[in-house]
């Protein structure tokens, strides 16, 4: 059956401002990253409250395709409290603490390449985050290449998608769009798969395996969905160039 | 994903007023029998509103058959699943309507809705789970480009596509028989991590899944363990009637093709039993053959139309069913034991599938046992099989280009360098040593026809063509060229194949290196230095 059979039904969409769409991202990209940070009780709290907020059904989220995995994430995330602090503790710091030589999942992208690539991995993501106009700060513990840094650049660059959007400037969202596809498709992307796959089975039960997992699955709808939207502006440049615009 | 245990079967509680006489109530009692860990569950509306339904109805987190009086659209279906937190690949629809027998006496129409159910469940038992990658969203390009659409996400779908893993992915040796059977040119190398699958160019039509020789591919919903186990239940589970059965593997496009028959009144005998495929691209001779040998009288191919296609080449389809046609053949068997059908015309269609052949009676059908239905081994055996079923002679053999099976010929010049053994993704060829020295083994049962061996031979003396031979077929293991090992001269251990040496001494000419390699093995010629 072709797309155009099946507008009428569509999954998603149809109903959603692009800038809505951007925000929200945003947000899910900014929770996502908070939940792989260190547990200190801000955190905790933040999270929390984050979840509660994005876990109605009625949230235009429930209608993707990774809601599932989400869904799991937030009914996981909306009951934390400060007295979880100590479990998630035992559960972060086996598994992704920087300073352990033994941590059994690297949350970090240069862990899933060969070691003489860890130099190019750092200096490609700094550069990234140069273009950007952004610079790690010198408080943050962890390396450029740590998944919460990673996420958290994301969700900048979809608050600078919103902002084009907001504007109406279809070219600039446009590019924004193009820097987002080339991060997903370069970084995050390419390595949360093998993350989520070691997370999942050495620490079947904890939150951060529902964590990954949803990260996963939304990163992954991230890079299709970032993807299509870019050929799709493509197309319409094609067209207004040959003469076609509308 | 992975899929969480219990089952819950929920039958429309309009069924028994479909006006096809189906005893619902014997049917619940049966699947409570047979599935005691499953809630069989009647209720009304799933058909007309299936969004309140399953906001309604208490279905649990294990896995879900839907027991309806027709399909319904699968996408709506799943956008409702996914919104409750369900993975929608573990969900089965029966359309017992629309499946059902049409003018069957009433005993027929509800033990085939016992049938069909226990296919579906047989199915979702074999469901392994699915990965993000498993999804494809894709934007609705027809709208016209207002102002206000440039602005709005346009309207989103999800189809599910292949994912291939690398464990089992046999690309590292250079197999690309995937990348060969993908229609769209989706399947590439990735950088030294096997092959990738581009979502964008992928229309999930499943044909590299049935290709791949070492089911490395899975397609969530269509996977081959479910396809498997589901034909094993039609044709090997109770109950017996109806009897006999065919096998009528639908494309999941063209499902309302089928049900199309109930709604004119046109009937068919109840014996024919839908096996659903996201595309008939994924249908291959094996297929067709491992169906009638699990007892199927005759299988049926139903594409949707040409115009909708995933695989998109019609000809191919065609060619595996003419060629599993002659194959029967061949076999001293009714070619009309395998049909296409055309969905283009409902009389038609009705009259294609108006008779179903007497099973062969000395042929009891054989048992499945996992995924047998995506390897060659199983293919072999179906097809031997259906020779001694048909007494068929090993003598006859058929070369057609869709053959499932191939012969791989070593013309003179082999040196047994085992290049082609790398590149064999099945194992039908082999380097084996025993007393005799060293010999590169066939076996014809493993053989897909896929060529991979012919490009990598340096001395290019490997040929393959697609022929199904009983002979080779039945005989097992066979050298196709065997040799002398030369043996170092220091330890005694092996050095390699004489030919190989020749060919050495023939490229290296008067080179001084010549003695020592011909004369030790690697590891003394490292001591040597």
């Amino acid at each position: 059956m072709s797309c155009s059979q099946r507008s009428a039904k569509a999954d998603v969409g149809g109903s959603i401002r692009l800038r809505e769409l951007a925000l929200l991202r945003q947000g899910a990209y900014r929770l996502l990253a908070t939940t792989f940070l260190y547990p200190n009780p801000e955190r905790i709290q933040t999270v929390s409250l984050l979840a509660a907020s994005l876990g109605e059904a009625s949230h235009p989220f429930a209608e993707f395709s990774f809601w599932i995995q989400w869904k799991r994430l937030l009914a996981a995330l909306w009951g934390l409290r400060d007295t979880d602090r100590a479990a998630l503790e035992a559960a972060y710091v086996p598994n992704f603490m920087v300073s352990s030589e033994a941590a059994l999942c690297g949350a970090y992208e240069s862990a899933h390449v060969e070691k003489e690539a860890t130099g190019r991995v750092l200096a490609e993501l700094d550069r990234e985050y140069a273009r950007a106009g952004l610079l790690l700060a010198e408080v943050c513990p962890d390396p450029p290449d740590h998944i919460a840094v990673e996420l958290e650049f994301m969700s900048v660059l979809c608050g600078g998608e919103a902002e084009a959007w907001r504007r109406k400037a279809v070219d600039d969202a446009a590019a924004q769009l193009e820097r987002e596809a080339r991060f997903l498709g370069r970084h995050l992307g390419w390595w949360l798969p093998e993350f989520a796959s070691t997370v999942a089975r050495h620490d079947p039960d904890s939150l951060y395996a529902i964590a990954t997992d949803a990260a996963w699955a939304f990163v992954s709808h991230e890079k299709d969905l970032v993807a299509t939207l870019l050929t799709r502006f493509q197309r319409l440049a094609a067209e207004r160039s040959s003469g076609g615009d509308r | 994903m992975t899929p969480k245990h219990g089952a819950a079967i929920l039958l429309c509680g309009e069924l028994e007023s479909l006006g096809n006489d189906l005893d619902v109530r014997a049917v619940e009692s049966w699947l409570g029998e047979r599935f005691p860990e499953a809630r069989v569950v009647r209720a009304p509306g799933p058909c007309e509103n299936p969004e309140s339904f399953l906001n309604s109805c208490p279905i649990g987190s294990g896995r879900l058959i839907l027991g309806l009086c027709r399909s319904v659209d699968k996408p709506e279906l799943h956008r409702h699943l996914r919104k409750r937190g369900r993975d929608p690949f573990e969900v089965e629809v029966v359309a017992l309507g629309g499946y059902g027998p049409q003018v069957p006496p009433r005993q027929e129409g509800t033990e085939k809705a016992k049938a069909l159910l226990g296919g579906a469940m047989a199915r979702s038992r074999a469901y392994s789970g699915s990965h993000p990658e498993n999804i494809k969203p894709i934007l609705s390009w027809d709208q016209r480009v207002s102002r206000r659409s440039l602005f709005t996400l346009p309207p989103l779908f999800y189809e599910a596509v292949p994912s291939i893993s690398a464990e089992a992915c046999a690309a590292k040796e250079g197999c690309r028989v995937c990348v060969v059977a993908c229609p769209r040119e989706a399947i590439g190398p990735a950088d030294g991590r096997g092959l990738t699958l581009d979502k964008s160019l992928c229309t999930g039509c499943g044909a590299c899944v049935s290709a791949c020789p070492r089911t490395a591919i899975d397609l969530p919903g269509a996977s081959p363990s479910q396809l498997d186990a589901q034909l094993a239940a039609l044709l090997g589970g109770a109950p017996a009637a109806p009897s006999p059965r065919g096998i009528v593997f639908v494309c999941e496009r063209g499902v309302s093709t089928l049900e199309a028959l109930a709604q004119k009144g046109l009937p068919y005998p109840a014996g024919w039993f839908p096996v659903e495929v996201p595309c008939i691209g994924m249908v291959t001779p094996a297929w067709l053959l491992h169906s009638l040998n699990l007892g199927a009288c005759a299988v049926a191919v139903l594409p949707c139309s040409r115009e909708e296609c995933r695989f998109g080449r019609p000809d191919v389809v065609r060619g595996r069913v003419d060629c599993t046609r002659e194959l029967l053949s061949m076999l001293g068997a009714s070619p009309e034991r395998v049909r296409l059908l055309d969905p283009s015309d409902a009389p038609t269609l009705a009259r294609e599938l108006a008779s179903l052949p007497e099973p062969l009676s000395s042929h009891a059908g054989a048992r499945s046992n996992g995924a047998s239905l995506f390897t060659p081994r199983a293919a072999t055996r179906a097809l031997l099989d259906l020779a001694d079923a048909y007494g068929a002679g090993r003598d006859r053999s058929l070369t057609h280009p869709h053959s499932p099976f191939g012969v791989v010929e070593v013309t003179e010049g082999c040196t047994a360098c085992g290049a082609c053994v790398q590149a064999c993704p099945t194992g039908s060829l082999a380097l084996e040593r025993d007393r005799e020295g060293l010999a590169l083994t066939f076996e014809a049962g493993l053989c897909i026809g896929c060529g991979e061996c012919v490009p990598v031979c340096p001395e290019s003396v490997v040929r393959v063509e697609q022929v199904t031979d009983l002979l080779r077929l039945s005989r097992g293991k066979h050298a196709l060229y065997r040799d002398s090992e030369a043996r170092c001269e220091k330890c005694g251990g092996p050095v390699a194949p004489r030919a190989m040496l020749d060919r050495i001494g023939a490229l290296l000419g008067n080179n001084p290196a010549i003695s020592t390699i011909t004369q030790y093995c690697l590891p003394c010629r490292g001591a040597l230095r």
